[in-house]
């Protein structure tokens, strides 16, 4: 998977979790559109949230990452670019 | 112990002139069914068949198949069905497994190569007599879903203590679209004889259900669910309404039963049974909700939903399903190993989640097997399925889990559509996240046509990898 299509599963992920910080935000938007990294403390990903995240990315690249990997990764990027790196 | 021969007996003594089996054009009486049944006994007699012998049983023909049936019970032989819609591979093995070692008796298949062929049609003139009172037994062949045979066996006498369960076959005239061949049929076909009803037997060829089941004064029809749903979706299906339809298998979605109530028959029934064990519940007309019950366990059946230690649950909570009752197998033919599974500490274990509520009535939410946990959230694919098929554009949904390493179980799910509908998935996701939240499957396909096996029966085991392929493109 390229960095554009890993946003858009992140991107769904959030919006299917209702994370209030990003979804249907301008944020959002731009973190699509790879235009803006959002910093993972900002978006206050919480556990239920953190646990689709996981879950979008397995289905979408067989990658299993923990709820605690994700909530642990600085940004949005970088989680973008440890899966890229990971498939 | 009364088997199922000796009860037809009594019946004739009773009243031999009335008719047990019928189809078009032909009506038999008990007295001529039991003449035929003494005639292909003593036809299986003089070849040498007798209480030591395992038979299979090629016969194709309905009614024939039934006296063949009859007449091996009463010879106090087991007998197995290898049936002609089963592959030739599947006969073979059916046959390996039963240790046919003797006879095959009627028709002949290559698959029973090697074995002694017997013709069981009487000769005229042969001498005939009242048949033994020790009788034999069947080997029903159970479809599983996992691709397993099971052999179940049960005596004449479980197979009469399971009819005692359906007192409405006593007057009823009793029709089966799918033939005797099948396991659920020849039960049901023996359980009417030994109740004192009517067998109706379908006519050769393509026929009209609701013009049959008014030629032949059908009283009440035995279907699958498959059945059912090509009944709901043939327009003008009347002259039904007052006839008994039983849909046998738990999982008749609420949804289907509201429109085969309002277009094929009001008098609906759904039953959940197992071969094992015989009826265990049945959800009759005016006990269907969104629920999806299945009624309240007949009586004479024990019921308990346990957890997984075996301690009983408090109605309204989900765990294992256990029972017991008179007249159920005592265990799979040669299989210690499925039986100690299944039969534990004299209980049998159907394998289904289920729980019941305050008023009696039970719900089936599924098999154990399929109950998935995710991240310790237990979810049912029947819970999925049943909110998917609420959507207008849905006609039929199959839910399953997908494996992971992080969360246990990620419930998945495909879709058949409605013919003319479309839908966007994205929409069925939010419908179903709605209705479900966490329980919610987190990717669902749209398909052609869900995974079935050759018997109509939902093919769980085959979604994962129909929604995996449709992510890759396979």
């Amino acid at each position: 998977m390229t960095a554009t299509e890993l946003r858009q599963v992140i991107a769904d992920a959030l919006v299917y979790a209702s994370v209030p910080l990003f979804a249907g935000s301008r944020a959002e938007a731009e973190f699509r559109e790879g235009e803006r990294d959002l910093p993972m403390a900002e978006l206050e990903i919480d556990s239920l949230a953190a646990m689709e995240l996981c879950i979008a990315i397995e289905l979408n690249t067989d990658i299993s990452l923990t709820p605690a990997d994700v909530v642990a990764m600085p940004s949005l990027d970088a989680l973008v670019q440890r899966l890229v790196a990971a498939s | 112990m009364t088997g199922a021969l000796a009860r037809l007996y009594r019946l004739c003594d009773e009243d031999g002139g009335r008719e047990v089996a019928c189809g078009r054009g032909w009506s038999l009486t008990r007295a001529e069914l039991l003449q035929r049944v003494e005639a292909a006994a003593a036809a299986c007699a003089a070849s040498g068949i007798g209480p030591q012998s395992r038979v299979g049983l090629t016969v194709t023909d309905e009614l024939d198949n039934l006296i063949a049936s009859l007449a091996l019970l009463g010879l106090g032989c087991w007998h197995v069905i290898l049936a002609s819609h089963d592959t030739p591979e599947l006969r073979r093995e059916i046959a390996t497994r039963a240790e046919l070692d003797t006879v095959v008796v009627g028709g002949r298949d290559p698959t029973t190569a090697g074995l002694r062929f017997v013709d069981w049609q009487m000769q005229p003139g042969a001498n005939t007599s009242r048949l033994a009172s020790v009788e034999g037994g069947t080997l029903l062949r159970t479809s599983g879903t996992t691709g397993t045979i099971n052999l179940v066996p049960l005596d004449s006498a479980d197979i009469a203590l399971q009819a005692e369960r359906h007192p409405g076959y006593a007057g009823s005239r009793l029709f089966r679209p799918a033939s005797i061949e099948h396991n659920n049929s020849k039960r049901h076909r023996l359980y009417c004889l030994a109740m004192g009803g009517t067998n109706v037997f379908r006519p050769a060829g393509p026929y009209d259900l609701a013009a049959f089941c008014l030629e032949a004064r059908v009283s009440a029809v035995d279907i699958t669910l498959m059945h059912a749903a090509d009944l709901v979706a043939a327009a003008g299906t009347i002259g039904v309404r007052t006839v008994d339809f039983i849909v046998s298998g738990s999982e008749m979605p609420y949804p289907l039963r509201r429109r085969f109530e309002d277009n094929v028959s009001r008098r609906l029934h759904v039953r959940y049974g197992s071969t094992e064990c015989g009826t265990i519940s049945i959800a009759d007309p005016g006990e269907h909700d969104e629920a999806e019950s299945v009624g309240r366990p007949v009586p004479g059946l024990r019921l308990e939903i346990v957890d997984e230690r075996g301690r009983p649950l408090p109605d309204g909570e989900t765990g294992h399903i256990r029972l017991q009752v008179p007249g159920m197998t005592a265990g799979y033919f040669n299989d210690p190993e499925q039986t100690s599974r299944r039969f534990r500490d004299g209980w049998f274990w159907p394998g289904d989640m289920g729980m019941l509520r305050p008023d009696g009535s039970l719900i089936v939410k599924g098999r154990a097997d399929d109950m998935m946990n995710l991240n310790g959230i237990n979810i049912f694919p029947i819970e999925i399925e049943s909110v998917l098929e609420r959507h207008p554009a849905v006609a039929a949904a199959a839910a399953a889990a997908t494996k992971s390493s992080v969360h246990g179980d990620i419930p998945v799910a495909v879709v058949e559509l409605r013919a003319g509908h479309t839908v966007e998935v994205r929409e069925l996701m939010d419908f179903a996240r709605q209705q479900l939240a966490l329980r919610a499957p987190r990717r669902i396909v749209i398909v052609a046509s869900l995974p079935r096996n050759a018997q109509g029966k939902l093919l769980r085991r085959a979604v994962p990898e129909l929604v995996n392929n449709a992510r890759t493109g396979k």
